[in-house]
């Protein structure tokens, strides 16, 4: 048997008779960063929570460094820090005192803890508000005080949930480099759950996309998406009275995965794209239908989403761009 | 680390968040005191046309002389009653607040002092001392004006005087301010209770600190204790608050300063029985409106019934039943024992602490047990 930093083995969570994660089996190397991509509802959370012992698993078994969340359950949470959906850092205090406040409540010794401020706000290029309330700090500070915050007790595992939610591009790209550098520097691995395509491409070394509980598929992004064509995806744009007739004539020449989505019809390219592409827009034109784009792009996340579930993650992702707004729903229950 | 080294960790993170919220806290300490004890306590102060009944023995000059005396002010309407058993039934009716009886011979009486019967409804506590006040200052015009004029006083030692002895006809003589402080103490304990552990449990769990805390290697009872740690410090500031106001405006204790050492033990005990039933809602309830709702129309009831504003004794008996397995009212009843009273008899106070007791306990248990089930 391999010796993961996280494994998860046959997890099943059941509230009632609703399946929330569905025998997901998840294998996590030291070192890596790992993402866990899925739409709202997906049962990201459901595993953390089980994950980090807050939740209790229906059935199946997972293991943090070796130790048994269940059975060894304090020795497990010592190896693991959360950053939770929800940015957590008290507003009221500084940035200091929040670190100080779960240096005391990991046990650890006041020199100890006194140090590790220093590093870790320097980490998270706070140093210089590190006697500034927390609750003055820009959402992207706030949210790398509460990913050093996760750090304190040195964990070999760093688990996030959704880091990214709310932030800007900027903000998002800074966060970004800060996980990077804590799996490069201080060899955490890294477990995040996201709703984003292109952080889990961006960041991860290797993804599992969930559905309903369920792995639906898992590798490496670029794996993944050599899944749904090792060829570009050929993207036309049309005006939207021609849209409907676009559609027919493509699907009439190449049957596989056409997909409709705003003004554009979008297909993977077989063969010689290019030859593809002249051949198409002459056959529009004869027919009338002025192109008003087009394009290529190599395979995404959400092609092969699309491609696994028959709904594009994005659509589903876009409703709730703060997954807050979908927890006081499920609160409201 | 203990869970009580945990439970104060968490406790002077619970200070800190208060001590930059200070403002507001000691605003909202001070507040419910004030607004309570200046405005309901005085309240009584602009009462007006009083009805009172006179059980006239004397029919006298002086008698009619008195009367019109204790009319003048405006204060006191006067029924005339002729004999003292109808005039406290009406009393018991609620048709008068006060009986006075005054005896045959009055202000004629060569043995100088006299005395006059008085019965007062001590259910309306506020209008007692204004009449109280106002018979007293009565007498004291009718022995300047009626009494020394009307008496030769050569042979006498001193000057004859018109006293008067009040009997309560619930047993209790209470200022309604003394009645009133350690309602509003306790007030103050149980709105405590919901707005300060409890209500910040439940934002602690919508904001994901909760969740934070429980990957901590840290018992969740320490969790617990610190929000309790907090609801008793606030309970006991504002107690402290309403003590102070209460006496600057006048009120006593009966108990002196050794009670109020007994006193903070019930708003203690208070605060964390009530606490902890907060914190059970808390854990329960997922939004902050199904929380204050629920909340409040656990409490409210709890409030009325306690005897906070008006002495349960005067209740119906359903409601008294009611209000007898309402813990606050052990709570307010010893509070206001200490205050009116004092320390005897014991038997009353202990009884009150055993419940009182009893009753934080089991909400204790159950706030650990409920806690503990509860995820996120
Ligand atoms: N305590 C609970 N009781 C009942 N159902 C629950 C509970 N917690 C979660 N669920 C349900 O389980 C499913 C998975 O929820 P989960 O929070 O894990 O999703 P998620 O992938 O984290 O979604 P999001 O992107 O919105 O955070 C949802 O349908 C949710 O409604
Ligand atoms: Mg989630």
């Amino acid at each position: 048997m391999k010796d993961y930093a996280i494994e998860i083995t046959k997890l099943v969570k059941k509230f009632g008779d609703f399946v929330a994660v569905n025998k997901l089996d998840i294998a996590i190397e030291r070192g890596e960063i790992f993402g866990l991509l899925g739409p709202n509802g997906s049962g990201k959370t459901t595993t953390i929570n089980m994950l980090l012992g807050l939740l209790e698993p229906t059935s199946g078994t997972i293991h943090l460094d070796g130790m048994n969340v269940v059975e060894d359950s304090s020795e497990a949470k010592g190896k693991v820090g959360l950053v939770t959906q929800e940015t957590v850092v008290e507003g009221e205090l500084t940035a200091t005192e929040n670190l100080r406040l779960f240096g005391r409540l990991y046990h650890l010794p006041d020199d100890v803890i006194n140090k590790r401020i220093g590093e870790l706000l320097e980490l998270a290029g706070l140093e210089k508000f590190k006697d500034n309330y927390a609750g003055t700090f820009s959402g992207g500070m706030q949210r790398r005080l509460s990913v050093v915050k996760a750090l304190i007790h040195n964990p070999k595992i760093l688990v996030l949930d959704e880091p990214t939610v709310g932030l800007d591009v900027q903000n998002r790209s800074n966060l970004w480099e800060l996980l990077r550098k804590i799996n490069r520097e201080r060899g955490v691995t890294i477990l995040l759950t996201t709703q984003y395509l292109e952080e889990a491409d961006q960041l991860c070394n290797r993804i599992s996309i969930i559905n309903n509980g369920k792995v639906v598929a898992s590798g490496t992004p670029s794996q993944l998406k050599q899944q749904v064509s090792k060829h570009q995806i050929i993207e036309i744009a049309v005006e939207k009275k021609f849209l409907v007739k676009t559609e027919e004539i493509i699907k009439s020449l190449y049957k596989e995965n056409v997909r409709v989505t705003g003004d554009k019809v979008y297909f993977p390219a077989t063969g010689d794209s290019l030859e593809m592409l002249n051949s198409l827009v002459k056959k529009l034109s004869k027919s009338g239908i002025e192109v008003v784009s087009i394009g290529m792009h190599q395979p995404t996340l959400d092609d092969v989403f699309l491609k696994l579930t028959g709904t594009s993650l994005r659509d589903s992702a876009s409703n709730t761009d703060n997954g807050q707004g979908k927890d006081v729903l499920k609160m409201m229950k | 680390m203990s869970i009580l080294g945990d439970a104060l960790t968490l406790y002077a993170r619970e200070f800190l968040i208060f001590k930059k919220n200070i403002n507001v806290s000691v605003a909202r300490s001070v507040m419910f005191p004030l607004v309570f004890i200046l405005l309901l306590g005085n309240i009584g102060n602009t009462s007006k046309n009083l009805p009172v009944a006179i059980v006239n023995y004397d029919n006298g000059i002086n008698s009619i002389k008195f009367i019109n005396l204790l009319e003048a002010a405006n204060i006191v309407r006067v029924l005339s009653v002729t004999n003292q058993q109808s005039a406290l039934n009406m009393l018991y009716m609620g048709q008068v607040t006060m009986v006075i009886v005054i005896p045959p011979h009055f202000g004629t009486n060569n043995q100088g002092s006299q005395t006059l019967t008085t019965y007062l409804d001590s259910s309306v506590p506020f209008s007692t001392t204004i009449l109280v006040n106002q018979v007293e200052q009565t007498a004291k015009q009718f022995d300047a004006q009626v009494l020394s004029k009307g008496i030769n006083s050569a042979n006498m030692q001193q000057s004859p005087t018109t006293s008067f002895n009040v009997n309560y006809t619930y047993g209790t003589a209470s200022d309604y301010k003394d009645f009133l402080i350690a309602g509003v103490m306790l007030s103050v304990v149980i709105f405590g209770a919901l707005w300060s552990g409890g209500f910040t449990m439940l934002t602690d769990r919508q904001l994901g600190n909760l969740k934070t805390f429980l990957v901590t290697p840290i018992h969740r009872f320490s969790i617990l204790l610190s929000k309790l740690g907090m609801g008793v410090t606030q309970s006991t500031m504002a107690g402290i608050f309403a003590l102070v106001i209460g006496i600057l405006d006048g009120g006593h204790m009966a108990c002196g300063l050794y009670g109020v050492a007994l006193i903070f033990m019930f708003i203690v005990l208070a605060s964390i029985g009530f606490g902890a039933l907060a914190i059970i809602l808390a854990t329960r309830t997922s939004k902050i409106e199904t929380y204050s709702i629920t909340g409040t129309m656990i409490m409210m009831p709890m409030w009325f019934l306690s005897g906070a504003f008006s002495p349960t004794n005067t209740f119906p008996p359903w409601l008294q039943f009611l209000s007898a397995i309402d813990p606050l009212t052990y709570a307010v009843d010893g509070v206001r024992y200490l205050f009116l009273k004092g320390f005897i008899p014991t038997s009353v106070l202990i009884t009150d602490v055993v419940v009182l007791i009893i009753f934080s306990v089991i909400s204790l248990i159950a706030s650990v047990l409920l806690f503990k089930n509860t995820i996120e």
